[in-house]
């Protein structure tokens, strides 16, 4: 069904909620499988109407897809650029299908574990996020819907190389997984670009919270496999996995000694964070970023106990422009927003 | 291609000739001194085989795809290829590439649609000329052409939906 923004979930996707393993350090695990469909041209090459035809072959096979626990489908060629801006905040679609033209399309479940965007860079991109560190489960969900729509289009292939996508980075697999990752005692204490180099040495990406270009927004940060070619779906996760364990306990090491050697300036940082959030009149996005971060090292570190942590996880998606002039029901001056996210922000923390 | 004058900086005039017919297929090369100079051809032993490969590379760059009309140099400008043909028609000169990208894989591992060991692409091949060979009707306005291939696109894929568990409504 057609959605409207009233329909969304106020408190932000499933995967903000917080819980599950190592939800200390991991927001969420994602994957994403990048599929073309056979017999026709890639998007680049694709004319207006069969652009059109791959979207109308699609949408009764998403309707079909049933994903929990209802089906969502926005025609993204003729929705407002504000719908289409909420969406690439919630994580629900690219910064590359929101500015782009022609047919084109997402759908989703009404929880936001599963969206499957339509026409972006391959015919089809899906995806799945699920809370903290969750990879096998997480691929589980998206290899079923795969499956899925398999049974009801055929994907380009060829045995020699695999699923084949537009782009040649993406060919094989077609999987990218990755987990967003809060880091700021890393950042703190400037060991993040040691961690980057290293995850860089063994196949792996790093991006910021909203992809590309948006380092270093809120200490978030997102890990991904570069590889697809010539490595199994199971030994991609596994590589991805391998390194995790590294990265979280150097973390938790950056965090230990934070605690023990300024534990009184660690919870000056967090404690005033909270207080400027509770207080504030004005709040540009970065400022909340800033402040959100560490916050919720405060509430990880049992230094701040009257926050729950999924209200900051949601915090980082729900104070971002679309959201807040969702929230009002019309578009706002950066000046105007910055008084609404601050009340906002006072209001779910207070 | 004219064998006057040097196939990879289209400036010198072409000194050094060579046909390969390996293959069944005839190849023929003709490059400038400094070109070949540079692309380590000049040493005596290894001349013909790196010619070859020199060769080689300079056709597959030239050659469009029939399936989508992309060249390959429109594919290393833009990075994106234009139909799944393409990884079979530039095949010689993108494996370097990803070998370069996926850490010196050439080959896919993964499983494959409905868990198959092998892909059979004739359907899908045809499919993808079909839909070119429509495009261009419309664009023509040949509307009775643009019918009977709409026909043919209809029943090859109801043909290969057949025994499927879902078809389309
Ligand atoms: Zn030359
Ligand atoms: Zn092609």
């Amino acid at each position: 069904m057609d959605v409207e923004l009233g329909q969304f979930d106020s408190r932000g996707g499933e995967w903000l909620r917080g819980e599950g393993r190592r939800s200390d350090i991991v927001i969420s695990s994602r994957v994403r499988l990048a599929r073309n469909l056979a017999g026709f041209p890639f998007l680049g090459r694709a004319s207006e109407v069969q652009r059109q035809e791959i979207v109308d072959r699609l949408q009764p096979c998403l309707d079909h897809l049933e994903l929990a626990p209802q089906t969502f489908y926005v025609d993204l060629e003729d929705t407002d650029r504000m719908l289409r801006r909420f969406l690439v905040e919630r994580h629900l679609i690219s910064r590359e299908l929101e500015s782009s033209k022609g047919p084109r399309a997402v759908a989703f479940g009404s929880d936001e574990v599963a969206a499957v965007m339509v026409n972006e860079e391959d015919h089809l991109r899906l995806q799945v996020i699920r809370a903290s560190l969750a990879l096998d489960e997480t691929y589980r969900l998206a290899s079923e819907l795969d499956r899925e729509l398999e049974r009801m289009v055929e994907f380009a292939a060829s045995s020699r190389f695999g699923y084949l996508t537009a782009c040649p980075t993406n060919v094989g697999t077609g999987l990218r997984a990755s987990v967003m990752m809060h880091l700021p005692a890393l950042v703190h204490l400037k060991q993040i670009e040691r961690v980057f180099r290293s995850a860089q040495r063994t196949g792996l990406t790093v991006r910021g919270f909203y992809g590309e270009g948006t380092m270093a927004s809120g200490d978030l940060y997102q890990i991904s496999n570069q590889i697809t070619l010539g490595k199994s779906e199971e030994s991609i996760l596994d590589s991805l996995q391998r390194m995790l364990p590294r990265i979280l306990e150097y973390e938790d090491k950056c965090r230990d000694e934070l605690s023990t050697r300024g534990r009184t300036k660690l919870e000056d940082k967090c404690h005033r964070a909270l207080a400027i959030l509770r207080a504030a009149r004005s709040l540009t996005s970065e400022e909340a970023m800033t402040y959100l971060s560490a916050v919720r090292l405060g509430v990880v570190m049992k230094i701040l106990t009257d926050v729950a942590l999924p209200r900051v996880n949601e915090l980082f998606v729900l104070t971002q422009p679309a959201h807040l002039q969702k929230m009002e029901g019309r578009a706002l001056e950066p000046d105007d927003r910055d008084v609404r996210r601050a009340t906002f922000v006072r209001q779910t923390l207070s | 291609m004219s064998s006057n004058t040097c196939q990879i900086c289209h400036v010198n005039p072409a000194t050094i000739h060579h046909t390969d017919l390996t293959g069944g297929k005839k190849v023929e090369t003709h490059v400038c001194e400094a070109c070949a100079a540079a692309h380590g051809v000049a040493n005596e032993g290894g001349f013909v085989a790196n010619l070859m490969d020199v060769a080689r590379g300079i056709q597959a760059r030239a050659e469009s795809c029939p399936h989508c009309g992309i060249t390959f140099e429109e594919f290393r400008s833009k990075g994106r290829f234009g139909c799944p043909r393409d990884y079979e028609v530039f095949r010689e000169a993108l494996v370097p590439l990803l070998q370069k990208m996926h850490g010196g894989a050439q080959r896919h591992v993964g499983r494959l649609p409905h868990g198959q060991d092998e892909v059979e692409t004739t359907v899908s091949d045809r499919l993808l000329q079909l839909r070119r060979e429509l495009q261009e009707a419309v664009e023509q306005e040949k509307y009775e052409d643009a019918a009977r291939l709409r026909d043919e696109i209809a029943e090859i894929e109801r043909a290969s939906k057949q025994g499927r568990p879902w078809t389309s409504a």
